[in-house]
């Protein structure tokens, strides 16, 4: 068989698509909406990020709770009974003369087994037992002695007067709605009105009223009308002087403990009202203000129950403070500002006319759930009053970070963030704490970034160096610390101005660990985002920070930060960039080698610089010689140290064609020789590839086929002495996927064909480097060589197809072979009958209706009726289409 | 078996002065009887009697006192006939007024207190002649005064401050109660209708030793003409729990009190007896003395404590 002839240029002229410039970019329409809209999307996106936890989460007060008590000291297991043996320490306490152990599982499930009894009971119509066990039930909750316990104590029984309120509604409801003889009467609209009752009900309902009414103590009591308060509204129609005076009745609850619970669920029942008001939970407020202030300043005991520890009684305190306020500002209250002069905010302290005492728990909660607009607009008089209103219920520095954080969150003018900017400064220096220096330090550091404070952020970070040095830092000042340097590093847009900072890069000598990571991490991606990096020192700085951040990585169990890290370090020396400097640059490579040595995708980046850097020097022409080949010399001992042999063999044929591009063939020889061994050692390692993996390498070695077109024959070892090299690896593969065969052959045939033509399709760019087609023209051996590498090849071709187990890959196989046959070789009666027995082998396992063999046999046909090369030409271009 | 049932068209059978009521006598019967007449009775008594230990032996000797008939009206539903077996309703109405040769025209309120209790009852009686047993039921109904006569008299919120500390208090005081000083002011109203919670404040505005509890107690007071003299019995009626623990100082705390039904009636002077209810509010002190006394009754005083009692007049 005869390779078929080709002229290339004609092909060309014949098969190019005409192009037309085109009038608008295609994408020019899409660009400029989306213009518009990303720096919307920004602004709004980075507050609601941060505030979004405060404002979307509707915990529930009751898991919140719960939460909070597993997540307490007591985690998990303690039992009331460990709680009980610390009570019995206590001298106090010792008087209880029996002390009933149990444990929490036990009263829980006790609980529940109540709250199932009382169900039992009213469907047994035995109201009064259930009554009389609801209450024995709310009655537990007067006990405080375990005030761990409490909340979750408030829930369970809160479980269980929800569930008797929901009754009584339901018998309520059903007597309004049905005569007693079941005949339904009316059916009630949801807002219904207490003259839509009839009097039978309210009778009933009444008499709920006073069967309550008459419980003797107070807890049990107010708990039960609580729980039945919804069904008010079969009796009146105006609840404020109801709820105000459940309020007051709450007074009368002396323990901290029970009455800022009994408040939380006066708010939890009063929303069934939908009262327009809220002027009582101002009041509940208020209430447990006076109650606080007095625990904060009695040093004696207070209710039932000395607490060893305020702050634990106000921890378990706070859920219901939180829950509270949200309820405020959940229904829309209309004066937020207003509720802040209720308080006193903004009001002379000498003038003792506040309406209530407030306690820096409480105004922690107003803060946390006050809208920022309002806070921004009182921010001075809030400092003033945050300033005046110290106690050790919470900490201060949480409310001006609590602050810090709202303002941020809101529009506000420059000369009013001046002011307040001003105040906190002041505040500032107040404290001598580092970590409460930080923490408020952390919150404003946004505003002060947002207006290009400098002076104040010269201040911080002089004030955080100075409070820093006397003592260690300790792991939450780190993490505090960390926040504020990424912050910093965050807002600049160049690392340089960042670490031109005074103190900047003093402060960052104090972070370490996981922390000192994080913000070098910042700082190499702050680095590698601006572009080039060409300054020696600034290079040497991200140098050692790569160097202590690789140190870090933990090699064998890659996790997401440790590859985020590589990524990182492979980056910064990819962008690494001395200019003219080559040798500089070649070195740092080496260093940066030496250095980072662990890292796969460094290496890839190596080889990637140093052939850029060769391709550099090739384009500068002068005495480029020595430098190029130390820069191949360098990809040369880089790439086998990569572990991916696929990455490897891509490496290889990259280096390759760039030692081809410079004129140096017998590198250029040599890398492909390696290309071809990392082939070999690919097939032999792997039993199956992904089909990823497979289209990778079989490209790669189309490519490989590509290059070989333009790498000069060797004289001594034969002329095709790297194409038989590469048929012979393949063929000691049986294990490799036919597919993979079949593509490189094909490949390996058209490249015989190529190299058959008296004029190749293309040279290599280098003057030196002689084609095959001047070294061999018309040198018989050359020609003999390659049909007897084409009539191999189409042996083995055979082989691996019939060999294929799967029909259908089996059938597109033969295709594959049957059209780069069919382009390569001249038409013969040989040529049909091989092809035939291909479209044969494709017909017994496809479709015959299949596109791929329609087409095939179309070109085949049009082939051997023989209407010349122009038609052949068109076909082939075709053939390429269908591939 | 025979089953004979009075039921009143009202399921609360709560009923005022000249007003019907209706009901019906409903007997399921096995077989078929026959019956002279049926009569329907309504009763209403005042019954007196002094409970034992209450009073000295001689008096208790006296035993109950002869009840008083405030109302009773008796009439023949159907003369003689005969009930079918199955489930029979015979239908009746009456007026609730007092017959016009009656003397006593007042209807009290239907009350069932410890000595005195007012009561009204219906009672149905088959008649079947002398071989045969009647059948008869009864059924307690309500009687209560008409409101609207007190929605027409102005309505009297007529508050009474009053206030306790320890000079105030007759009995002997824990020494550090009187060492130290204690002052609970506040206002109570003095007369409440039946339907309407007794209100008020409270306000503890000194007190050195800590509190425990604050209390108030509905008391009952009533007075039976026994022989020559009265012999009057106090109760209680409902204690109400309003302060609990050492609450703040100078806080108001509201006297919110609902009247427990048919334990209250309006109050009450008749010739031989009376009903009258009186407000006491208890406070007591934390102190290791009244953990000796865990079940002491508040009515009696102790030194931890210090109380005051207003009468109410309830209408």
């Amino acid at each position: 068989m005869e390779f078929r002839p080709r002229d290339y240029e004609a092909e060309e002229v014949a098969s190019a698509v005409p192009r037309r410039p085109a009038p608008d970019h295609p994408l020019a329409l899409l660009s400029s909406p989306s213009s518009q809209v990303l720096p919307d999307f920004e602004t709004v996106a980075v507050p609601r990020e941060k505030f979004s936890c405060s404002n979307t989460i509707t915990l529930s007060p009751i898991t919140d709770a719960i939460m909070r008590n597993n997540k307490g000291k007591n985690a998990g297991y303690k039992t009331l009974a460990d709680i009980h043996m610390e009570d019995l320490d206590d001298p106090e306490s010792t008087v209880k003369a029996e002390i009933k152990v149990i444990t929490r599982q036990e009263y829980v499930s006790r609980l529940q087994e109540l709250k199932g009894e009382i169900n039992q009971a009213w469907i047994a119509e035995d109201r009064i037992r259930a009554l009389k066990l609801s209450i024995k039930v709310a009655r537990l909750l007067t006990d405080t002695s375990v005030c761990q316990f409490y909340p979750t104590l408030f829930t369970l029984v809160v479980d269980v007067m929800d569930m008797l309120g929901n009754l009584v509604w339901e018998r309520i409801k059903k007597r309004a709605e049905y005569a007693d003889d079941r005949t339904p009467v009316c059916s009630l609209p949801e807002n219904f009105t207490s003259d839509d009752i009839c009097s039978e009900a309210k009778e009933t309902c009444y008499n709920w009223f006073c069967k309550i009414g008459s419980i003797h103590e107070l807890v049990p009591r107010i708990y039960l009308e609580l729980s039945i308060l919804r069904c008010w509204r079969f009796l009146e129609d105006s609840f404020v002087s109801i709820i105000e005076r459940l309020v007051m009745m709450m007074r009368g609850l002396a323990d901290p403990l029970a009455s800022a619970y009994c408040h939380l669920y006066l708010s939890h029942c009063a929303r069934s009202l939908y009262l327009r008001d809220d002027g009582y939970l101002i009041m509940s407020l208020g209430d447990i203000s006076i109650l606080l202030r007095r625990v904060l300043l009695d040093k004696e005991t207070v209710g039932h129950h000395s607490y060893k520890n305020k702050y634990f009684l106000i921890n378990l305190i706070k859920p219901a403070i939180d829950w509270i306020v949200k309820c405020i500002f959940t229904k829309g209250y209309q004066n937020a500002s207003n509720i802040l002069v209720e308080f006193g905010v903004g009001r002379d302290l000498s003038v003792s006319t506040r309406k209530f005492s407030c306690v820096s728990v409480v105004l922690h909660y107003l803060l946390k759930h006050l809208p920022a607009d309002v806070i921004s607009n009182n921010a001075v008089e809030i400092i003033d009053f945050i300033e005046q209103n110290k106690d050790m219920s919470v900490e201060s520095h949480l409310d001006y970070r609590l602050l810090g954080h709202k303002l941020y969150g809101s529009q506000h003018s420059l000369s009013s963030v001046c002011s307040v900017m001003r105040r906190i400064m002041q505040v500032l220096g107040q404290y001598d704490n580092l970590n409460e220096y930080l923490i408020i330090a952390d919150a404003y550091l946004d505003i002060i970034l947002l207006y290009s404070m400098e002076n104040y952020l010269a201040i911080i970070l002089d004030g955080i160096l100075k409070r820093a040095h006397v003592n260690q830092v300790d792991q939450i000042e780190m993490e505090n610390l960390q926040s504020i340097l990424v912050k910093i590093i965050d807002h600049f847009d160049r690392l340089e101005d960042v670490l031109a900072m005074e103190h900047f890069t003093a402060i960052l000598d104090f972070v370490s660990g996981s922390s000192r990571n994080t913000v070098y991490i910042n700082i190499l991606h702050k680095a590698t985002r601006a572009g080039r990096i060409g300054d020696p020192t600034r290079i040497q700085f991200l140098f050692e920070v790569s160097q202590i951040l690789h140190e870090s990585i933990d090699t064998p169990n890659m996790n997401d930060e440790s590859q985020r890290k590589a990524d990182l370090i492979s980056r910064f020396v990819g962008m690494v960039n001395f200019g003219a400097e080559w040798e500089r640059h070649l070195s740092f490579l080496g260093e940066s080698r030496a250095a980072f040595g662990s890292i796969d995708e460094l290496k890839y980046v190596l080889v990637h610089s140093s052939n850029n850097l060769a391709v550099k020097s090739i384009r500068d022409k002068k005495k480029f010689l020595g430098f190029l080949k130390s820069c191949l010399a360098f990809s040369e001992v880089t790439i086998p140290s990569i572990s991916d042999s696929i990455q490897r063999m891509n490496l290889y044929l990259e280096t390759a064609e760039i030692a081809l591009f410079g004129g140096l063939i017998s590198h250029s020889e040599g890398l492909v020789t390696s290309a071809i061994s990392c082939l070999e050692c690919l097939n032999m390692t792997t039993g199956s590839h992904s089909s990823n993996d497979v289209d990778q390498i079989s490209s790669l070695t189309c490519k490989l086929c590509s290059l070989l077109l333009m790498i000069p024959g060797n004289h001594e070892e034969g002329s095709m002495c790297l194409i038989r090299n590469l048929i012979a690896t393949l063929q000691c593969h049986s294990l490799a996927s036919s597919k993979i065969k079949v593509q490189v052959f094909c490949a390996i045939i058209s490249l015989s064909a190529g190299l058959s033509q008296k004029k190749f399709l293309y040279h290599a760019k280098n003057m030196e480097v002689i084609s095959n087609d001047q070294l061999y023209f018309g040198d018989r051996s050359f020609d003999e060589e390659l049909s007897s590498i084409a009539s191999l090849v189409l042996q083995i071709l055979d082989d691996v197809i019939k060999q294929e187990v799967h029909l259908v890959t089996r059938g597109r196989l033969a295709l594959d072979a049957c059209n780069c046959l069919l382009v390569s070789f001249k038409t013969s009666h040989e040529l049909s009958l091989k092809c035939s027995s291909l479209i044969d082998i494709a017909k017994s396992c496809l479709h015959p209706k299949e596109k791929y063999l329609q087409s095939t046999v179309s070109l085949m046909d049009g082939l051997s009726s023989n209407l010349g090369d122009q038609v052949a030409a068109s076909l082939g271009s075709t053939s390429v289409v269908q591939h | 078996m025979s089953k004979i049932e009075l039921r009143l068209s009202r399921p609360s059978r709560v009923y005022r002065r000249s007003e019907s009521i209706e009901g019906k006598i409903v007997t399921v019967l096995t077989s078929p009887i026959s019956y002279q007449k049926i009569v329907i009775t309504a009763t209403g008594t005042v019954n007196l009697q002094i409970r034992a230990g209450v009073t000295g032996v001689i008096d208790s000797l006296y035993g109950v006192v002869k009840p008083i008939r405030i109302l009773k009206k008796s009439f023949q539903v159907a003369s003689a006939g005969k009930l079918g077996s199955g489930k029979i309703e015979t239908p009746f109405s009456f007026t609730l007024s007092a017959e016009e040769n009656d003397t006593i025209a007042t209807f009290y309120e239907t009350f069932h207190g410890g000595n005195i209790s007012i009561q009204y009852l219906i009672t149905a009686d088959v008649m079947r002649g002398y071989l045969h047993k009647s059948l008869s039921t009864a059924l307690e109904f309500i009687v209560e005064n008409d409101s609207a006569n007190l929605i027409m008299s102005p309505q009297l919120l007529e508050f009474v401050s009053f206030y306790i500390t320890q000079d105030t208090q007759k009995h002997q005081l824990l020494p550090e109660l009187l060492t130290g000083c204690f002052r609970v002011t506040g206002k109570i109203l003095t007369q409440c209708s039946l339907k309407d919670p007794i209100t008020g404040d409270l306000t503890v505005e000194a007190s050195a030793v800590p509190i425990d509890s604050v209390d108030i107690q509905l008391l009952r007071v009533e007075s039976i003409l026994a022989g020559e003299r009265f012999i009057t019995d106090t109760s209680v009626i409902q204690t109400t729990q309003i302060a609990d623990g050492d609450i703040c100082r100078s806080l108001t705390l509201p006297i919110y009190v609902l009247l427990p039904r048919l334990l209250v009636c309006p109050t009450l002077f008749a010739g031989s007896f009376s009903i009258e209810f009186h407000v006491s509010i208890t406070v007591s002190f934390q102190s290791q003395l009244s953990k000796l006394y865990p079940k002491s009754d508040l009515r009696t005083p102790r030194p931890w404590m210090a109380k005051v009692t207003i009468p109410l007049k309830v209408y």
